[in-house]
């Protein structure tokens, strides 16, 4: 919480960090704005007693299989910092020599954390025994269902000049909704299970 | 579907997480059977039986 308050304190006041440049103060308040907001929705759920129970009940239920693979961390972690890796690398090499090798390799990047992400996902999935699998498919696959739905609803909106927005935004929030959705299909089929 | 694997388990003494360590699932898992909201895979329905020596046809009660 404290190192949320202080980024924040650095993205919305000039005098600590003059050199920050407006888009990297933007930068800066949009991850605020979202781990803070991961916090308070974990707060929100410790709050209430129901949702406090589901939510116990489930960390129970993963941690069954969860004790035999550190491989999981390290893969997932490294895939981060390969995404925050490529986003700084991308700011400072692209605006000076912008060689086709650079840009290739710049390039490859999130595909490599894409790699990284997707076989800690996988052998998390096989850790988990059946039932909690089922439940961790059933969300996933509801959520895609949704979430790409709802970006092709949009995106005729848009076509069709009813909605205005942002595609770049559009595009980075689309694992947030499938995040959110999948977080709240989750919580409902461990309230139908257990 | 019914299940007698409340019965079977209380008859030996066992507590959910017991059984559920004893087959490799989780306690959730095991209440989720004995209430009847979630039918178990073939495999963990042999792995049932064959604990309780029953047949799965004695533990597992199918009502179409």
């Amino acid at each position: 919480m404290a190192l949320i308050a202080v980024t924040a304190l650095l993205a919305l006041v000039p005098g600590p960090w003059p050199g920050l440049s407006a888009s990297h103060r933007d930068s800066l308040l949009g991850m605020t704005a979202g781990a803070g907001a991961v916090l308070l929705a974990l707060l929100l759920v410790l709050a209430v007693p129901a949702a406090r129970r589901t939510y116990f009940q489930m960390l129970e239920a993963r941690e069954y299989g969860a004790k035999r693979d550190k491989r999981i961390a390290w893969l997932a972690g490294i895939a981060l910092a390969l995404f925050a890796a490529t986003l700084l690398l991308a700011r400072w090499a692209v605006p000076q020599a912008a060689s086709p090798a650079i840009v290739i390799g710049l390039g490859l990047l999130p595909l490599l954390a894409m790699g990284l992400y997707t076989t800690a996902t996988l052998l998390r999935l096989r850790q988990l025994d059946e039932l909690m699998r089922k439940i961790e498919m059933e969300s996933w696959a509801l959520a895609a269902l949704v979430v790409t739905q709802a970006y092709f609803a949009a995106w005729v909106l848009l076509k069709a000049g009813l909605l205005h927005i942002d595609t770049g935004n559009a595009l980075l929030w689309l694992g947030v909704w499938l995040l959110l959705v999948r977080t709240g299909v989750y919580v409902w089929l461990m309230r139908r299970y257990l | 579907m019914n299940s007698r694997v409340r019965e079977l388990r209380q008859a030996q003494g066992w507590s959910q997480a017991t059984l559920g360590q004893r087959l490799g699932v989780s306690r959730q898992t095991i209440n989720a059977i004995e209430t009847g909201k979630y039918d178990p895979s073939l495999p963990l329905a042999f792995q049932i039986a064959r604990l309780f020596g029953e047949a799965i046809e004695a533990i597992f009660l199918f009502e179409p």
